[in-house]
């Protein structure tokens, strides 16, 4: 495989594993062959959301989906709803548990911070101050609700330069802004996102769907897994259109090698790999291994 | 964590829509109580199911009688994929996982509640008390007919038993709880073990309380990454209001007092 340089860090491959997809707890192989992404984490421990958090869905098996995108005519038609309410332990007990083991396996690590207000994204950078050695980068995860003004920040431009602005004044380290797809132009979020200091783009995060189901079930929550892939191709496809240089970290619904390929054919710094991550403990070294027999031989 | 790959020994409908699968490896360490997560070529989520039982021929020295064994129901596209398979086919699965039942004393007197399915998991804590002629085990066992229930007799027949289909077409009617509260009376146990479904482990849960007798469950819920404790999905609510436990990492298998199961 050939090497990647990413923020001035060598990776052994170009790619990542998409938070909320491992948890926290690493092993020496994630932390030698990929860029490990652990779970959003925010101020303080939240709890999550009630049952039923995850389904697993078929498009066959849905009566009605409403949703920013056209779901209809998608090649592959499996996919996964969560609903899960980012249960996270908190940045105290982040720095407790995990960041002696990030520093002592060399893991690369990206940081994912959420918030529902901007305090709460800035307690957790200067909460993390003294910890960035372990880390190469921060995910500023924009796609949580805003509770004092009751939007996703992710999809509004403004609140996307407020928070960047205010928190590339906090670190040096670079800050990757992961963008909701739940947007009418997600190219003017990108547009705050770098006028306000970020140094690269992820895309993208879980589609916002309600279904009906033909079984009766309704489900709500975000689309993820091989159903939305066309989508995060297309965005990608739309965002290295408009900004040919800022570094982008892309994924949503990757399965296979040839997935990987194109997604770095359409103009992808690195991939990530989500919800396949589910699917089995190897998933994703299987997809590299893959990758690397097919294409990046030679 | 390792997949590991597995030929099937055996695949047998032992009840409608009911399948026992046999598989060719031990589960070295293995607690009763604990899960395997098999990985469907047509599912995303990998398919959690109790263990019901893994021994090696050590005595003979033979690894080719080593077997492990799963119950299921065919109910969804991963279920139904797997009551497919044929014997001398390949299966992957990873495990086992979770935290299994408490078996580290020999209580004197124990009693055993499975609802359904739910024998599964009872089946390797009975294989294990069975070998322990100090203890005396008492089971429960409750199912919707009698076809399933005189499946689940054939697997673990030595105990004394109460039994109960839903339509009363084999033993009592109704459900195998309505039966408990007069069995703890009579028995006075020191230890209930319990699998089945939520309303049967909620009811369990109440009449185990109201008894004073401690009681250990094993629980069920979706997974969305098998058990990997990547998802945060398999979420059950803790008995004090303070958040969630993880079915996969703290569980599946709890103490009653520990978990809400309303």
């Amino acid at each position: 495989m050939k090497k990647t340089v990413f923020f001035g860090q060598e990776l052994p491959n170009p790619f990542a594993i998409a938070s909320g997809t491992w948890g926290y707890d690493i092993n020496e192989r994630i932390a030698k062959e990929v860029v490990f992404t652990p779970k959003s984490v925010k101020y303080l421990e939240t709890p999550g959301n009630p049952q039923p958090r995850t389904s697993e869905v078929i498009r066959d098996d849905i009566l009605e989906i409403s949703a920013p995108y056209s779901i209809g005519d998608l090649a592959d038609k499996r996919g996964m709803v969560n609903c899960i309410g980012l249960q996270q332990p908190g940045i105290d007990a982040v720095i407790e548990k995990y960041i002696q083991q990030y520093r002592s396996l060399g893991a690369k690590v990206i940081l994912s911070v959420a918030g529902n207000a901007e305090p709460d994204y800035v307690y957790v950078i200067v909460k993390f101050g003294t910890c960035e050695d372990a880390v190469i980068a921060y995910e500023i995860n924009v796609s949580c609700p805003n509770v004092e003004r009751g939007l996703v920040f992710g999809t509004d431009p403004d609140m996307t330069f407020d928070l960047v602005e205010t928190l590339r004044k906090l670190t040096q380290k670079p800050l990757i802004v992961k963008l909701t797809p739940n947007v009418e132009n997600i190219c003017d979020i990108v547009s705050a996102a770098i006028e306000a200091g970020a140094d690269a783009i992820s895309l993208i995060n879980t589609i916002l769907v309600k279904a009906r189901m033909k079984d009766g079930r309704e489900i709500r929550g975000g689309l993820s897994g091989p159903m939305i892939f066309p989508i995060a191709c297309g965005l990608l496809r739309q965002v290295r259109r408009e900004f040919p240089d800022i570094p982008i970290i892309a994924g949503g619904g990757v399965w296979s090698a040839e997935d990987a390929r194109l997604m770095f054919d359409l103009g992808a710094t690195l991939v990530f790999v989500g919800t396949l991550n589910f699917t089995r403990p190897d998933a994703i070294f299987r997809l590299i291994d893959k990758y690397d027999s097919l294409f990046a031989r030679g | 964590m390792n997949v590991i790959s597995a030929e099937v020994v055996k695949n047998e409908e032992i009840a409608p829509d009911t399948f026992r699968l046999i598989l060719r490896c031990h589960l070295r360490g293995f607690i009763p109580g604990q899960f395997i997560s098999i990985c469907c070529p047509n599912t995303i989520f990998p398919r959690p199911f109790s263990i019901a039982g893994s021994f090696f021929a050590k005595s003979l020295g033979r690894s080719d009688l080593s077997e492990t064994t799963i119950m299921f129901k065919r109910i969804g596209a991963g279920t139904t994929w797997l009551s497919q398979v044929k014997p001398r086919e390949k299966i992957e699965f990873f495990g086992p996982l979770g935290n299994g039942f408490d078996i580290s004393s020999s209580w004197e007197k124990i009693i055993f509640v499975a609802g359904g399915i739910g024998i599964a998991s009872i089946i390797p804590v009975i294989d294990h008390y069975q070998l322990k002629p100090s203890v005396q085990g008492f089971l429960y066992r409750g199912a919707k007919t009698r076809a399933e229930l005189l499946l689940y007799h054939y697997f673990c027949s030595d105990y004394d038993a109460v039994d109960s289909t839903d339509d009363g077409s084999f033993g009592q009617k109704g459900q195998i709880t309505e039966y408990l509260s007069e069995g703890i009376n009579r028995i006075k146990p020191n230890m209930i073990f319990a699998c089945g479904p939520r309303p049967m482990l909620a009811e369990v849960k109440r009449i185990t309380i109201e008894h004073d007798i401690p009681c250990q469950i094993c629980v069920e819920e979706i997974m969305a990454c098998g058990g990997q404790g990547h998802c945060c999905g398999c979420a059950i609510k803790r008995a004090d209001g303070n958040g969630y436990l993880s079915v996969c990492q703290a569980g599946p298998v709890f103490d009653a007092k520990e978990v809400a199961l309303e």
